[in-house]
């Protein structure tokens, strides 16, 4: 494979599964915000999962990068990058706020009680 | 049939767009496709049969769906990545049964 279709596909690869793990967070915080912390964890659970594979990606392409197999500069890379980090982003926040809903909850129901 | 494209900048769906072009002109399916990010289909969408949409904005679906009204799907992350022609065909066959 030429080294520019290696690249698109590294490149894609990393923005499906950034994308779709910062896709499964939105929805982990939409479970939360209706209540159902059991799905909220599930979905950042299967977030994790995407997000670990488009790291592995990100890794496959810094190493050819060490090995000077391409010197950079492809904007389409660039791209997948600011998936990556967007994704990071989303996860760890939302991962804070379903907590914080979680804990919210919790003590609604103590005041109740 | 009329397919529009929607990821968040309209970047990645381009290159998506370019593999489902020359699927479907090796296979003799009529299309037309256009890729576009988030905030930039409001004037164009009116013109396309179905909508697919990049994984990245998977959660955006329902809110589509309600301000387009038209059949929505989301791209299984493995067929966006290597861009799986054959498949998501298969998908939008399933989402638009008339074509």
């Amino acid at each position: 494979m030429a080294l520019d279709e290696r690249t698109e596909e590294i490149a894609m690869t990393i923005i499906s599964n950034a994308g779709a793990a910062r896709g499964a967070a939105f929805d982990a915080l939409k479970a939360a915000k209706a209540g159902d912390f059991q799905q909220a964890e599930t979905l950042l659970k299967s977030a994790d999962e995407y997000s670990r594979a488009a790291h592995k990606t990100h890794s496959e392409l810094l190493a050819l990068y060490a090995k000077g197999a391409f010197e950079g500069g492809d904007i389409l890379l660039s791209h997948a990058q600011d998936h990556l980090m967007c994704a990071a982003l989303a996860m760890e926040l939302i991962g804070e706020l379903v907590d914080l809903r979680k804990t919210i909850r919790e003590n609604a129901g103590k005041e109740e009680q | 049939m009329k397919i529009l494209l929607i990821c968040a900048g309209g970047m990645s769906t381009s290159i998506l767009m370019k593999k489902l072009e020359k699927y479907a002109s090796a296979h003799d399916i009529e299309l037309e496709i256009l890729a576009r990010g988030m905030n930039d289909f409001d004037d164009v969408f009116q013109n396309f049969d179905i909508i697919l949409l990049g994984p990245q904005v998977s959660y955006q679906k329902s809110s589509i769906e309600n301000s387009t009204k038209k059949p929505v799907a989301v791209i299984a992350p493995y067929d966006y990545a290597i861009g799986n022609a054959e498949n998501i065909f298969k998908q939008v066959k399933k989402l638009y049964p008339g074509q």
